[in-house]
This record gives C-alpha cells, sequence and structure tokens, in this order.
C-alpha cells in the first residue's frame, strides 16, 4: 500500500478533484483492518456513518460546494471526546453504556467542516494514568515497534494518525498527553493555549491544566486542524489562504530562540541519542538565521510539583463521588492514582496555585527576550510497553507539564531516530496564542530536517482486533 | 541472613491503618492492600507538597 497522503496534500487533491474523499476513506479503513489487530488504536470504528457520510460529501463536492480542508477528511476522536450517539468510555468500566446524545463542540465543528468521525480513539483511563490493561479495551501500541509503549494518554490518536488510519486526530494535553504519543509515535502534536479550542462534551482530568490538542503527520496539518477548530489567531496577521490553507512558510531569520537545555541535561537529563537529536535540530535552526541561546527556568521539578498537585487535587474533585460508591469500577492503575489526590488539602492546593502564578511570571519574563523556546519533551525512545511504571509520575519530572502550568502553546515535532530504530522529538513553545510563530517555526525545520519521509512499516493484511467495535449505521465488511 | 527491621515493618502498618481511617472519614473503604500501596508513595507525594512549599531547592535534604 503507498504512504498515505497528509492531510493537507489530501485537501489539495480533493479540492483539485483528483482525489475521491471515498477512496480516501477506504484507504483508511483498509489500514484499519491491517494494522489495528496489533496496535488496538481504536475503541469503536464508525465505519458505517463515515461510509454514509462520505457518500454526501462526494456530492457536495462534485456540485462545487467544497466546504474548507477537512472536507471529506477522516479523522479519529479521543475517546474522552463526545461524538452523538457513539460510546464515550474513556477507557473505563464507570461509563460503561454512556452514549452521548450531543457532539463536543469540537467535534460540532469537524462535521460543519464536512469532516468523516472515523472513529473513537483508545485513551488511559480517564486519560490519566499509565496504559490501561483491562476491560473494556487493550492499550494502544506503538507502530514502530508494537512491544513498545506509544505514549499517554492520547496514545490512539498518535497511533491512527502515524499509520494513516485516520489523518488527522483529536486528544486532549493536561501534562503532555498529546506531545507525549506524538513525540514517541513520531508525529507531530499540538497542545494550543487552553481555552483556544472550546472543551464542552469532553470528560475532564484537571480543568485548571486540561488543554484539547491536535495530532496529524505534519506540523502543517495540525495547522489545518488548529484553524478548522479554532478562530483566526489574534496577530493580526493573516495566516490562512483564501481558500483557508494554512500559510506558514516564512522566513524566520531572527527569530529568537530559548533553549532551556538544563531540562534536559541537568533536572531529568534524556539518553545521549535525545540530546544529540535536539543539538542537531538546533543547528537546524541556526542555519535558518534564528538567534539561538540558552536560557534558565526554575527547576523542572518545581514545574512538575506544581503541576502534580493541581492535578491530583483537581482530579480526585472529579472521581470522589464515584471512587466512594464504586470505586472497584475503577482499573488498578489509576484508582489508587486518583485517590493521592484526597491527600492534599486546601492549604497545598492553593499554595500550588500561587507558585504557579509566580513560575508563568518568570516564563512570561523569558518570552519578552524570545520568540520560542525548545526543549526536551520525552526521555528518549518508547520504553517496553510492560515496563511504564504505575507510580512514574511521582518519580520523573514531565518535560510537557510546564507549559500546562504556565499555559503556553506547545508542539512536539519529530526530530530523528535513536539507535533502536524508534522516533525522537523536540518541544517547541510559544507565548501564549501565538499559535503562529510555533507553527511556523515547527513547520520550517519539519521541511529543512526532511524526517518526514520515513513512515512506520505496516502490515500488509489483518483484522480487526477482537475489542474494536463497529456501530456504524450501516456497516459493511471490510474489504 | 540480615533479619528485617520491624520497626519499618511497623510503621508501614502504622502507616496504612492511618490511611484507612483517613480515607474513611471521608467515605471511601481501602482494602488493605491499597492502602500499604498508598502508604507506600505518600512520601512522595509529601516531597512534591515540600517543593511547592519551599521550591526545588529549599526542599533538598539539609547536607551536613
Amino acid at each position: 500500500m503507498n504512504m498515505p497522503p497528509s492531510l493537507t496534500e489530501a485537501a489539495r487533491a480533493i479540492r483539485a478533484g483528483t482525489l475521491s474523499p471515498a477512496v480516501l476513506l477506504e484507504n483508511c479503513l483498509a489500514r484499519m483492518q491491517g494494522e489495528d489487530r496489533d496496535l488496538n488504536a481504536f475503541v469503536t470504528i464508525t465505519c458505517g456513518s463515515a461510509r454514509s457520510a462520505v457518500q454526501t460529501v462526494e456530492r457536495e463536492i462534485r456540485a462545487g460546494r467544497w466546504r474548507g480542508l477537512l472536507h471529506g477528511i477522516p479523522i479519529g476522536i479521543k475517546d474522552v471526546i463526545d461524538v452523538a450517539g457513539v460510546p464515550t468510555q474513556a477507557q473505563s468500566r464507570q461509563l460503561e453504556g454512556n452514549v452521548p446524545a450531543r457532539h463536543a463542540a469540537v467535534v460540532r465543528r469537524l462535521v460543519d467542516a464536512g469532516a468523516l468521525l472515523v472513529g473513537k480513539l483508545t485513551t488511559h483511563e480517564f486519560a490519566f494514568g499509565t496504559p490501561s490493561w483491562g476491560p473494556p479495551g487493550p492499550p494502544a501500541r506503538n507502530p514502530w515497534d508494537p512491544a513498545r509503549f506509544a505514549g499517554g494518554s492520547s496514545s490512539g490518536a498518535a497511533v491512527a494518525v502515524a499509520t494513516g488510519m485516520a489523518l488527522g486526530a483529536i486528544g486532549t494535553d493536561t501534562a503532555g498527553s498529546v506531545r507525549s504519543p506524538a513525540a514517541l509515535c513520531g508525529v507531530a502534536g499540538l497542545k494550543p493555549t487552553r481555552r483556544r479550542i472550546d472543551t464542552a462534551g469532553v470528560f475532564p482530568l484537571a480543568q485548571s491544566l486540561d488543554a484539547m490538542g491536535v495530532l496529524a503527520w505534519t506540523v502543517e496539518d495540525c495547522a489545518a486542524l488548529f484553524a478548522a477548530l479554532t478562530p483566526q489567531p489574534e496577530t493580526g496577521v493573516p495566516w490562512l489562504s483564501p481558500e483557508g490553507f494554512p500559510l506558514l512558510d516564512s522566513d524566520l531569520r531572527g527569530l529568537r530562540v530559548g533553549v532551556v537545555r538544563h531540562f534536559f541535561e541537568k533536572d531529568a537529563p534524556i539518553s545521549v541519542d535525545g540530546s544529540t537529536a535536539i543539538d542537531d535540530a538546533l543547528e537546524v535552526f541556526r542555519a535558518m538565521g534564528c538567534h539561538v541561546r540558552d536560557v534558565i527556568l526554575p527547576p523542572l521539578r518545581e514545574w512538575n510539583a506544581v503541576g502534580m498537585i493541581i492535578l491530583l487535587a483537581e482530579a480526585f474533585a472529579v472521581h470522589e463521588r464515584w471512587l466512594r460508591e464504586r470505586g472497584d469500577l475503577y482499573g488498578d492503575q489509576v484508582r489508587e492514582p486518583l485517590l493521592l489526590g484526597a491527600l492534599i488539602d486546601a492549604a497545598d492546593y492553593l499554595e500550588a496555585q500561587d507558585h504557579r502564578s509566580r513560575l508563568t511570571a518568570v516564563l512570561d519574563t523569558t518570552f519578552e527576550e524570545h520568540d520560542l523556546l525548545v526543549t526536551a519533551i520525552q526521555p528518549g525512545e518508547a520504553v517496553p510497553i510492560g515496563a511504564v511504571p504505575k507510580w512514574g509520575f511521582l518519580e520523573r519530572p514531565s518535560y510537557g507539564i510546564p507549559f500546562n502550568v504556565s499555559d503556553n502553546p506547545a508542539l512536539a515535532v519529530c526530530c530523528g531516530f535513536g539507535r533502536q530504530g524508534l522516533p525522537l522529538a523536540l518541544q517547541l513553545v510559544a507565548r501564549r496564542h501565538d499559535e503562529l510563530t510555533l507553527l511556523k517555526a515547527g513547520h520550517a525545520y519539519e521541511r529543512t530536517a526532511g524526517w518526514r519521509r520515513t513512515r512506520p512499516a505496516g502490515k500488509a493484511a489483518g483484522g480487526g482486533h477482537a475489542a474494536t467495535r463497529d456501530i456504524g449505521t450501516d456497516p459493511r465488511p471490510m474489504e | 541472613m540480615t533479619m528485617p527491621d520491624p520497626r519499618i515493618d511497623l510503621d508501614a502498618e502504622d502507616r496504612a491503618v492511618r490511611l484507612i481511617e483517613q480515607f474513611a472519614t471521608r467515605g471511601i473503604r481501602l482494602s488493605r492492600r491499597q492502602a500499604t500501596e498508598l502508604a507506600s508513595v505518600v512520601d512522595r507525594l509529601h516531597r512534591l507538597k515540600a517543593i511547592v512549599r519551599d521550591g526545588a531547592e529549599g526542599s533538598e535534604p539539609r547536607q551536613p
């Protein structure tokens, strides 16, 4: 099977009439059939309703009513986000039988844009903790090596777009949950400024940290999704063509890039390969004319402690009643971490929020002299899936959580491959609401570095995995 | 052969019992296994709280 197109390539071809959305959809469904037995990206495949919708899309496009760049594009949705008539189970027995009547706000926008919803994507239970092994389904696996961790918690989203089962995916990010799986699966993952994408209809993890996010094969694809899901950034600079395609090509000369090196060299050292890949990426930024220099922020452990205290306290507030009344319905890997939040009192929580303000002020000051920050997002290549420790979040600081604490937009971009042949990534961060600079810088790096020429090797054939459900309105057997 | 230090076991046991009581006041029943597991990570939670309170440097163990 040929390499799948990127989202924007597909959109241009659909617009030009050289690619049929029905053919594109069948291509994605065939990839699911071939790959998802091993990878578990989807908990529900909605191929019946997608096949029904694509007929309308084909008619509209033939009649000259192209709705924009998501028209006819297959998209997957993380299973904490409501799609009307499709179960939202958040990988938990707590939500068994939960079928929402309404779309989440983000799904409504996708549907209005003419996107084809191909299914609900695997997550960790309630988007927290480590891979969920118990019912309702197994964890997603890394498409570069199915014995490896796919990251979390938007794991199915990253796997689906890496393999071309979907051309874009919607996830959520509370402590790196879009950027980490994107990094480990070798795709692009954008966590915008909080509330840039509406969270209505999304099961919360920790409301003052939660952000929606998008994952796709390229940064340009992420920009396309972001553009479709939010009003244009208020920068005064037009960044979409009249047809709605992102205008990301730009001259980065003079861009001031700060490297938060102590996060990944001193505070929580990453692998040698990871560190080398980031240094190589910084050379690419220098070659593009950026001014690159190291910056010092408060230690990573401080950001992590503040973020984790807030996360645990807010998550416990969401789940307290169920923990009291039916705690046995949680999986072991998430119940005890949620319970830990009961040991955080109001004074601890308020102290963390106060400390959060101080950390954010330091970062804001740093952004007075820099346009972009660069740091790590993962310690290295993906580890074996069974080696992810349940209490790892208390042991090793997260490189993602600082920018949930500060609410800056952040982007994970592939920056090479390690000695085990698995993807490595860097994290780019911009000023609050300045997603445009972030996306332009990520796009320029991606184009120059050339890592998008390699995709995970897929299987030629196979069948859907046993736990995957198809609740489509008129499901046909997959060819 | 080294015998386990009984004080460590008693402390762990004591911590687990206290957690069971503490959660019971909020109407949450903890099994002994859950309480033991939580007791084993409570120190790490307190360390996070200390970092929030004192900063990463201030929470370092004091050098003699």
